[in-house]
């Protein structure tokens, strides 16, 4: 126990910050032009979402937003950490298999038929939050690379690298009713303060996004619902 | 042999013909500029250069194209300038990959020292895992085997023992970083035939003088100190500070230099093992294992000024 009590995350660090900047450069190169249907998906999501918050609904807009967001932790799972993250931390496999897990949750959820948006003017926060985490997700995260004076051919898309689409899941959680959602919440968040220790021990500029970010949509989700 | 100025600015002219040619087979690159100092395994009498390389996250680069042939250029300038033993572990990502890419393309499989570890808590996946291992260093043996940070030492050490004794290693070794286990190393030095121990030593970390580098004269166990640099923390925490003047009494120009001379030269310590992936770092460190190294008495006027800055 006083062994494990000297160890900090920068041990654990396994490559260095190039390494992990020209990661998402390749994982681009490789998948272009996929971020333009990534990005198409993730807008159409937003307006789902959207339109779903000012009527409350529950039925098809919640279940197909559920679904497309299964389907991009499993992209997720498969094209970035297997195929690519793996190999520079043996976590991945790992990883990836719980990246998969949340895929099938997600879908599981979309069709269960219980997927009920919330009503935007009764829950304010939380539809403000939801809807402003899935814009950040989709259209605020490409430029985040660029704006931190990283390689912008290493921008994330929410769809096909893991934060974007984590913040996407927990803003869309926070716009949903009922008790799956602080469940479904669980793993998008692991992930998020995962990816922020890595970042920490990188010396990162954009350490403080993600934690922050997962804050926020942590106390969206835990707000009680009202109709 | 003395190193002045102009044997520095030579090496670093080698190292641009390096850089600009390292990834050709070595009959064909620049013959190194020194040599650097050998020291003696002393299980076996065979000479190791007291600076070897770590790879600990510098040559973990997956699948990078461009990252592979930086990192192969460091290695052939490691090759060619004295450089011998590399020292990996499967914990350190895709590293050992790297390391078998660059020997490939160097034509060096045969002229390395290749150390690497057994990195598992599993007895059962020991085996597969020296294969697995051989298999990405692409060399037909791996000259040192060691046990990762006393993972399930006993299990491992027990089969790399086995393994030396066919002839399929050539020697044993157990390893520990960051000052920790050291009570239980000095045990295992104390008990069991092993020709290696790798801990961690710097002008910082000295805990090890105290019981395990006399012990491992005592017992003939090569030691191989790693974090020499504390990665890269004590190189940044003496930057712009002034050497010593009596650095120069031992040719140490950079504080690098000065904290590898440090490292290797204490009497127990066989090999110091920085990483790095700068071709100029390589070159450095290297000639910091060439000409004169620090006697008891400097070791302690440099470990003196260092504590005062």
């Amino acid at each position: 126990m006083e062994t494990w009590l000297t160890y900090t995350p920068a041990d654990f660090l396994l490559f260095s910050p190039r390494v992990y900047e020209r990661l998402f450069v390749l994982h681009n190169q490789d998948l272009w032009p996929w971020q333009i249907a990534a990005l198409v998906s993730g807008v159409f999501v937003i307006v789902l979402a959207y339109r779903g918050t000012r009527s409350g609904s529950a039925g098809r807009d919640p279940a197909i937003v559920l679904a497309l967001l299964g389907t991009a932790w499993l992209v997720v799972a498969t094209v970035f950490f297997l195929a690519r993250y793996q190999a520079i931390n043996w976590l991945g496999t790992y990883i990836a298999s719980l990246a998969a897990l949340q895929g099938g949750i997600l879908i599981a959820m979309s069709f269960s038929g219980r997927a009920r948006f919330i009503a935007a003017p009764a829950n304010s926060f939380s539809y403000t939050a939801g809807i402003g985490l899935l814009t950040i997700a989709v259209l605020v995260y490409p430029s985040l690379a660029m704006a931190f004076g990283l390689d912008p051919k290493g921008a994330q898309f929410a769809g096909l690298t893991p934060d974007p689409t984590a913040i996407a899941t927990l803003g869309t959680l926070a716009l949903l009713e009922g008790r799956a959602r602080a469940a479904a919440a669980v793993l998008p968040a692991a992930w998020c303060i995962f990816s922020a220790l890595t970042l920490w021990t990188l010396d990162r500029a954009d350490v403080f996004v993600t934690p922050t970010i997962l804050a926020l949509a942590l106390v969206a989700i835990a707000m009680p619902r009202s109709r | 042999m003395r190193i002045r100025r102009r044997t520095v600015l030579g090496a670093f002219a080698a190292t641009a013909l390096s850089s600009a040619s390292g990834l050709l087979p070595r009959a064909l690159r620049a013959a190194p500029a020194s040599q650097p100092i050998m020291r003696k395994i002393p299980s076996s009498g065979e000479q190791i250069p007291a600076v070897g390389l770590g790879s600990w996250i510098t040559f973990n680069v997956g699948d990078d194209p461009v990252l592979l042939d930086e990192c192969t250029k460091v290695i052939a300038a490691f090759f060619d300038n004295g450089g011998r033993l590399i020292d990996s572990s499967p914990m350190y990502g895709s590293s050992q990959a790297t390391i078998g890419h660059a020997l490939t393309r160097l034509n060096m499989r045969k002229s390395v020292f290749a150390a690497d570890k057994i990195w598992t808590s599993s007895q059962a996946e020991g085996p597969s895992q020296f294969t697995e291992t051989r298999k990405l260093w692409t060399v037909p043996t791996i000259d040192l085997m060691q046990v990762h940070n006393l993972l399930s030492w006993r299990a491992h050490l027990e089969m790399l023992t086995v393994k030396k004794a066919n002839g399929e290693i050539r020697y044993t070794g157990i390893t520990t970083s960051h000052g920790r286990r050291h009570d239980e190393l000095e045990k295992i030095m104390e008990n069991h035939t092993i020709d290696f121990v790798q801990l961690t030593y710097n002008l910082v970390d000295r805990e090890a003088e105290k019981r395990l580098l006399p012990l491992a004269r005592e017992r003939g166990i090569a030691v191989i100190a790693n974090r020499p640099y504390q990665r890269g923390a004590l190189v940044a925490r003496f930057a712009g500070k002034p050497l010593p003047p009596f650095a120069a009494e031992i040719e140490a120009h950079s504080w690098p230099q000065l904290l590898l001379k440090f490292a290797i030269s204490h009497p127990a310590i066989t090999c110091a093992i920085p990483a790095t992936t700068q071709v100029d770092h390589v070159v450095e460190n290297l000639l910091a294992a060439s000409g004169p190294l620090p006697d008891a008495g400097m070791r302690d006027k440099i470990a003196e000024y260092a504590a005062q800055l």
